[in-house]
């Protein structure tokens, strides 16, 4: 049975002020509602601050020890803002709600997703921007290109992403809001974060989906799982065509 | 025949919203009114309640001001991508400040369900746009700065409102 906890007398399901004494019995969420809307807006300004350096330093400098030690600053970062929220977010390092429908959509959706995109995005940036580019530009002049390929994209990005946006944002947010809205919001900034408008038509729809399945599922596996795969097939791709010409061959 | 005196509700209810209450009750369990109270008690109950009115109120057109900042970056959003369209030609430029505007747009019709999160989310669009923008042109940083400052103050009142509204409720 409920009581009050200033006069302790007993308190009905419905009741909302005690009859004895006129205190208020919500829990007040105040404290903890600012503090997550703070930490999202420094969690944001943060990284925001963190890609203008990033974009600084290489123009500056363009080599692969700049892109180690920015890598390795968005890990700490990711992991620094996780301690804050260091319970809810081991949480979601969980097995038992995975089984084999959710894990075959897993793998079945990047393989689609990882296509569109790839030749979607390509012919809307060559009829708008007149360019084409390939990632292995910026990795021929590295020892092993494709090796340091997989790792910046393929490896850490599900990992640590998911960690930041589907684990702490998303935790932070659903303070807040209900999961849908929460869902919507994750997406939102995770595409916001990419700094490109026009990447905003993917990546939006496909950050609903790692949020769906985080909220669903409430683990960060299968968004990881997705976002790795998705990740890997782009690169492939890109691998692939970089080397179908024979110009790019002469580079290396 | 029953007595109509007999049939008239004796229960005991609070004067103000009308919630059944036990004898032994002084505060409404649904309003917190001190219907056993002193006057005194009363008094100041309805002093807090028109104070909180109040800043509900107020809390109310500060979120306003925070959406309609939204519409107005909307709309300069758009003018700026046609201004590049129509004088250079940049079709680029027209359609990315196309798409920001219709972001802030519908960012600013959601903050009318969800003024907390829409308005959060239209000050990280606001912040992004500055940044990138600086990046791109590094004098556009300094370039109506007054107005910006005030854009991200209306903002940021909006989402402090939303929470105190949030709060209060």
């Amino acid at each position: 049975m409920n009581s009050c906890k200033i006069c302790q007398a007993v308190l009905n399901p419905g009741d909302i002020y005690c009859g004895n004494c006129g205190t208020k019995r919500r829990i007040d969420r105040s404290k903890k509602e600012n503090d997550s809307v703070r930490q999202v807006i420094v969690f944001y300004i943060t990284f925001l601050i963190f890609a203008v350096v990033s974009y600084v330093t290489y123009l500056e400098n363009n080599s692969l020890l700049t892109e180690i030690v920015l890598e390795s600053i968005f890990v700490l970062l990711t992991l620094g803002f996780s301690l804050f929220d260091i319970k809810g977010i081991l949480a979601l390092y969980r097995f038992d709600r995975i089984n084999w429908k959710n894990l075959l959509f897993a793998f079945i959706f990047p393989l689609f997703s990882a296509i569109a995109v790839y030749f979607g995005m390509g012919l809307l940036n060559e009829l708008l921007f007149f360019e084409d580019y390939n990632l292995f530009y910026d990795y021929i002049s590295y020892d092993n290109p494709f090796l340091w390929a997989f790792i910046f994209y393929a490896i850490l990005p599900p990992i640590f992403e998911e960690l930041a946006f589907r684990g702490f944002l998303f935790n932070k947010l659903r303070d807040v809001a209900s999961a849908n809205v929460t869902i919507l919001a994750t997406a939102f900034i995770f595409a916001l974060v990419h700094f490109s408008f026009i990447s905003f038509i993917w990546i939006f729809p496909f950050g609903i989906v790692l949020g769906y399945l985080r909220h669903r599922f409430k683990t960060l596996w299968l968004g990881m799982i997705v976002h790795f795969i998705h990740n890997l097939l782009v690169v492939l791709i890109e691998y692939y065509y970089f080397y179908q010409d024979p110009w790019n061959v002469l580079l290396e | 025949m029953d007595n109509p005196i007999d049939l008239i509700d004796h229960t005991r209810r609070c004067s103000l919203c009308e919630t059944s209450m036990a004898e032994d009750q002084k505060f409404c369990v649904n309003c917190g009114y001190p219907e056993g109270g002193t006057e005194q008690q009363q008094s100041s109950y309805h002093a807090r309640r028109v104070l909180k009115k109040r800043r509900g109120t107020e809390a109310s057109k500060k979120i306003r001001s925070g959406r309609n900042s939204l519409f107005v970056i909307a709309a300069f959003t758009l003018a700026i991508g046609v201004f590049y369209f129509i004088r250079y030609g940049d079709n680029a430029t027209l359609i990315t400040n196309a798409i920001l505007a219709i972001i802030y747009m519908v960012l600013g019709f959601w903050s009318q369900k969800r003024p907390l999160i829409a308005l959060i989310l239209g000050l990280l669009v606001y912040l992004t746009t500055i940044v990138l923008n600086g990046i791109l042109e590094p004098e556009t940083i300094y370039k109506g700065i007054i107005i910006k400052v005030l854009i991200i103050l209306y903002l940021s009142k909006g989402i402090n409102s939303a929470l105190q509204i949030r709060n209060t409720l």
